[in-house]
């Protein structure tokens, strides 16, 4: 493992040669089984943090340029519905280049949101004012998750039935690393593996 | 000589680069081309100083550690030089800076999930910044192998299905030599047989 991770620098010279890389990067890895859950999670996250996030999303990606994936709601559901703890899950998986998508959304949404995340995160905020932001967080996510998932699922149930935030607060994580243009490259390297 | 200098501030973390162009590079007035120093201010903690190297050392263990960290994985990760350490720390992480010069104790900085973003957060917009034409000793975010990552997720779920399998088995293997087995009832009843089968030879 080691191995692979020390072969190139990083020269600040321009896109085209981080491009290669990040295209030769990429050359002998496959998709991650749980990418589609991954993602949707985050997005489910992204929901959760700002009220109409799905208008914002879609009009996000069209800023940005992206696919016709995102031209509709309807589209954007379906690749969501990738995710096999859905309740409306259809067995189809995410191609690559609807990952490379979804990450440079997920990424430029986690910087909007990043001051709400870091709030969230940081742990020199008073006591009693995380409490209650984590109430209102924990609840407005497992309100989501319950009217999306499969609840029958034991995954599902035990994110809804723990009063653990553990499993919440890795995603906040994850999106809090997941900002800006390094953010975009390190969220997607995790949701791919070396063949 | 042009002097630049340019700071990314995130929240709790400011980074300030000095330097100039380096003109036999054919770097713009406006591109550092070479670093003459670099200061790091994370609230609560000294300020931080040094040269290129150092700053090498620092972007290399942050960025690994949360490479590893949106993976699932907490693990501690040393500098080439062996100058900065940065591993979990309960719930936080602990940056652990070695001084080059003579005694100097280590710097200890306790940094909570929102200060390691932050800091984050400084390093990339550094090593993507197109005003600078600088050499980062850094590795580009590579997909671990499957393998890597079984082995350096935390155990304690693995442990706590091993503990409930466990129980039940025992459980269940109790209640098996505590459930009374009818072997005699069936012995009798086939001697009974055998006795009613031999009556009508005599």
């Amino acid at each position: 493992m080691k191995k692979s991770n020390l072969n190139s620098t990083q020269v600040n010279n321009g896109s085209k040669h981080l491009d290669s890389t990040i295209r030769e990067t990429y050359c002998n890895c496959v998709i991650a089984n749980d990418a589609s859950r991954k993602i949707d999670f985050l997005i489910l996250v992204i929901e959760t943090l700002q009220i109409n996030a799905t208008d914002s999303l879609l009009l996000k990606a069209k800023n940005i340029g992206l696919s016709d994936d995102f031209s509709s709601r309807v589209q954007f559901w379906k690749m969501r519905c990738s995710n096999p703890l859905r309740n409306t899950h259809t067995l189809t998986s995410l191609t690559s280049e609807q990952i490379d998508s979804l990450v440079e959304l997920i990424s430029h949404m986690a910087e909007n949101l990043y001051p709400l995340i870091r709030q969230l995160l940081s742990s020199k905020e008073p006591k009693k004012l995380s409490q209650e932001r984590w109430l209102l967080f924990t609840s407005r996510l497992k309100a989501l998750i319950r009217k999306r998932m499969n609840i029958k699922r034991s995954y599902i149930a035990s994110l809804l039935g723990e009063d653990n935030n553990e499993p919440f607060r890795e995603l906040l994580v994850i999106l809090s690393l997941s900002c800006g243009e390094g953010g975009a490259n390190r969220l997607k390297a995790s949701l791919y593996h070396q063949s | 000589m042009i002097n630049l200098s340019y700071r990314f501030d995130q929240n709790s973390s400011s980074l300030q680069i000095s330097g100039m162009p380096d003109v036999s590079n054919g770097d713009s007035e406006n591109t550092i081309g070479i670093l003459s120093s670099w200061s790091l201010k994370i609230i609560g903690s000294p300020l931080l100083e040094g040269e290129k190297e150092h700053l090498d050392n620092l972007m290399q263990v942050i960025l690994k550690y949360s490479r590893s960290y949106i993976s699932g994985i907490r693990k501690t990760f040393v500098s080439n030089k062996k100058i900065i350490t940065i591993s979990p720390f309960g719930m936080s992480h602990k940056l652990l800076l070695k001084s080059t010069k003579e005694g100097i104790n280590p710097l200890e900085i306790i940094l909570d999930d929102s200060e390691l973003s932050d800091l984050t957060r400084c390093m990339d917009l550094l090593r993507f910044d197109p005003r600078f034409n600088i050499r980062w000793d850094i590795n580009q975010e590579r997909p671990f192998r499957k393998k890597y990552i079984l082995n350096n997720q935390s155990n304690s779920n693995k442990n706590i299905n091993f503990l409930y399998a466990l129980i039940i088995f025992s459980f269940a293997s109790t209640l098996l030599i505590l459930f009374p087995t009818n072997d005699k009832y069936e012995l009798q009843e086939f001697t009974n047989s055998s006795q009613t089968l031999s009556k009508p030879t005599e």
